[in-house]
């Protein structure tokens, strides 16, 4: 089955900075539909609405973290399955394995290159589409 | 993917670039300030923290804002600096934590704290890079599977069938197929293994496209297959380009009753609100909004199969809409519902009159709305490939694909991407029409199509441009690349054997590359692909040729 497109993105990410060139890199040029949260409790809020694809969690932030959050995500129906990818500026391979043990579909390591996060998270997507 | 210039992108980038550089300046200096006002104050230390913190952060986003050097320095002073952080928040002495930093500092930590604000002024360049499309080989795969139980019937298949770029698997019975193959997108299916109508897993063909091969044609065994599910029978002579056709077809009905693009205007925007719900819940691609001013641009930009909106909105009414929007050629063929709460006929009929195509009378249930608009963007993506497509083929016909590489060129001009244009004409296909008629002719013009549909990436440009020649555009594509990937294509299409009748033959196929950008039109480029064409035939046909000017 070739792959359904994806459209809609959930990211979470303390930092505004990195939120924004998050929009400009997926919205205008991957073409997709982000929603961007600053936090796992805003994340859980808008869920509902937004309806993501795939989920973007950055693995530090203020209260809840990343594997915190995606746990509080993987306990709603609708998205026990929806494919998760960390960004982390900590990339050694044992954590990386831990990320992936957590059900993730991938790492991408911090910091990013705006111009090919969209063909990364694409890329993440096909495999998390083809192993189903 | 929308087209984006990258200039845009890049002053977008520049922007926050300069952003993120006023903000770090005032956070590298309160780092500074906090660190040293805990190496000097015990009660300080706590500061670590939300220092550690902070380094973390920059040695996550500076790299991305452009400030790769600030970022690699921000993170080795982060690992440094986390013992310490970790042990303020277990408890540890604060006395003790704060001798640790002491000596941290004193062995060169102190230094590259001072120099972390300087590393703000050393920025990369905004990388001209480019998101890189789909690379041409690459194409998502159709999974059929095939179940037989003669063996060398189904090699043969799923050799045949493999060179139209569709991923075969075969087996000799359904009781072999496994619960976890569950990618697959079509069954082909021996009318023999359907004799057990109790077997458990004839349910898994309800969802899918079923071919059966039966030799069978009397009333009661086809209205038995009917029954069962099936959706073409085919006897079971091995004709390859007719059965990927097939193939193809039912795989094309299923993917477009998928999705369609729905634009709704309604001023209620809570009912507006439900609508989009209902509508994007059932797969369709929905941009709904309350104010029809926007409903001009909004048109523009999101190009919808259809437009839904109400009679009547605050000031603005309905029917005016259709009647203004119809000014414009480009939307005269939109099809256009409205929602009426009236179940008023003159009034209806007088908003038909008026540009509207149908009604949908509120209160609409969840199910019927879905309905509605699944069939009408169906039918209204029907009637634009009527327009735009070759019957035959399925291709653009001749001027639309000129256009479209009009386009191509010149977005490589603004970018600077190498663009491929290729021509390619079937070789002796006047013999092929006289020897087996022109039903098996047309076969073959098919039989190629289809090969270059499924075998070029969704972006590229494919056109049937005379009678049995072809336009090809493979955007963002090097002539190298585009060379191995048409030489594949022809060694492949070479294999294909057609049924004529009496005998099977082949056909071959020749081609004319020329690499967009260096002509000064489309049109220049296409001649010099055309004249390529006619050097590869006059030296032998089957193969591909490059223009002349490329070669330097």
């Amino acid at each position: 089955m070739p792959p359904e497109n994806l459209k809609r993105i959930l990211m979470v990410e303390d930092e505004p900075d990195i939120r924004t060139v998050a929009e400009l890199a997926l919205e205008a040029i991957g073409g997709y539909e982000l929603t961007a949260c600053e936090s796992g409790q805003q994340a859980l809020e808008q869920i509902g609405e937004c309806r993501p694809q795939l989920i973007v969690l950055d693995v530090m932030m203020p209260g809840m973290d990343g594997p915190a959050t995606l746990k509080a995500i993987r306990s709603l129906p609708d998205y026990a399955n929806t494919p998760a990818v960390f960004m982390t500026a900590k990339v050694q391979s044992d954590e990386v394995q831990g990320y992936l043990e957590l059900g993730a579909a991938g790492v991408i390591p911090k910091p990013f290159d705006p111009l090919t996060l969209a063909d990364q998270i694409r890329d993440i997507w096909n495999e998390a589409c083809a192993i189903g | 993917m929308p087209e984006c210039p990258s200039s845009e992108v890049r002053k977008k980038l520049e922007i926050l670039r300069n952003r993120f550089q006023d903000k770090t300046i005032g956070d590298i200096e309160g780092l500074v300030a906090s660190i040293f006002s805990a190496s000097m104050r015990p009660e300080a230390v706590s500061e670590l923290v939300a220092a550690y913190q902070l380094l973390h952060r920059l040695a996550g986003s500076a790299g991305t804002l452009g400030f790769t050097q600030l970022g690699e320095q921000a993170r080795k002073l982060e690992l440094a600096i986390k013992p310490l952080a970790d042990q303020v928040t277990e408890g540890a002495e604060r006395e003790y934590v704060q001798q640790q930093l002491k000596q941290l500092l004193a062995s060169g930590f102190e230094k590259d704290l001072l120099g972390l604000g300087s590393l703000l002024g050393v920025a990369d360049p905004v990388s001209t890079g480019w998101h890189k499309p789909l690379p041409v080989e690459s194409v998502n795969r159709f999974v059929l599977l095939i179940l037989d139980p003669d063996h060398q019937y189904r090699d043969l298949l799923a050799q045949g069938l493999a060179l139209y770029g569709y991923e075969v698997r075969s087996l000799s019975s359904a009781e072999q197929w496994p619960s976890s193959m569950g990618d697959v997108d079509l069954v082909m299916i021996r009318d023999t293994l359907l004799q057990d109508e109790s077997a458990s897993w004839l349910a898994r063909l309800h969802k899918l496209p079923v071919i059966c091969f039966s030799e069978a044609h009397d009333f009661a065994t086809r209205y038995r297959l009917a029954r069962l599910n099936v959706d073409a029978c085919v006897d079971g002579l091995l004709d390859i380009p007719s059965l990927a056709d097939l193939v193809e077809q039912l795989l094309a009905e299923g993917l477009a009753t998928l999705s369609g693009k729905v634009m709704i205007v309604d001023d209620d925007k809570e009912l507006l609100e439900h609508y989009r719900v209902v509508l994007t819940s059932g797969g369709m691609q929905v941009r709904a909004f309350d104010d029809p001013s926007r409903m001009l641009s909004e048109l523009a930009e999101f190009r919808p199969d259809i437009l839904l909106m109400d009679v009547q909105m605050g000031q603005y009414e309905g029917p005016v809409l259709a009647r203004m929007l119809r000014f414009q050629a480009e939307w005269l063929s939109l099809p256009i519902i409205f929602f009426s709460s009236e179940a008023d006929r003159d009034l209806q009929l007088d908003v038909l009159a008026r540009g509207g195509d149908d009604f949908v009378t509120k209160p609409v249930s969840d199910e019927y709305l879905l309905r509605t608009v699944r069939i009408r963007c169906f039918r209204a993506r029907q009637l634009d490939k009527l327009v735009s497509l070759d019957s035959l083929t399925g291709l653009l016909k001749h001027a639309l694909a000129k256009t479209e590489l009009n386009r191509e060129h010149a977005r490589a001009a603004r970018s600077g991407h190498s663009s491929i244009v290729a021509m390619l004409d079937l070789d002796h296909f006047k013999r092929v029409n006289d020897s087996y008629g022109h039903g098996v002719g047309d076969m073959v013009i098919k039989a190629l199509s289809n090969l270059l549909r499924h075998r070029l990436r969704s972006t590229d440009i494919i056109g049937r441009y005379g009678g049995e020649e072809f336009l090809v555009v493979l955007p963002e594509c090097t002539l190298e690349k585009a060379v191995k990937v048409l030489e594949a294509l022809n060694q492949d299409f070479a294999q294909l054997v057609f049924n004529g009748g009496s005998e099977e033959f082949a056909v071959t196929f020749s081609a004319g590359v020329a690499s967009l950008n260096i002509y000064e039109t489309g049109e220049q480029a296409i001649d010099a692909a055309d004249r390529a064409l006619y050097q590869r035939k006059r030296a032998g046909r089957n193969g591909v040729t490059v223009a002349d000017e490329n070669h330097s």
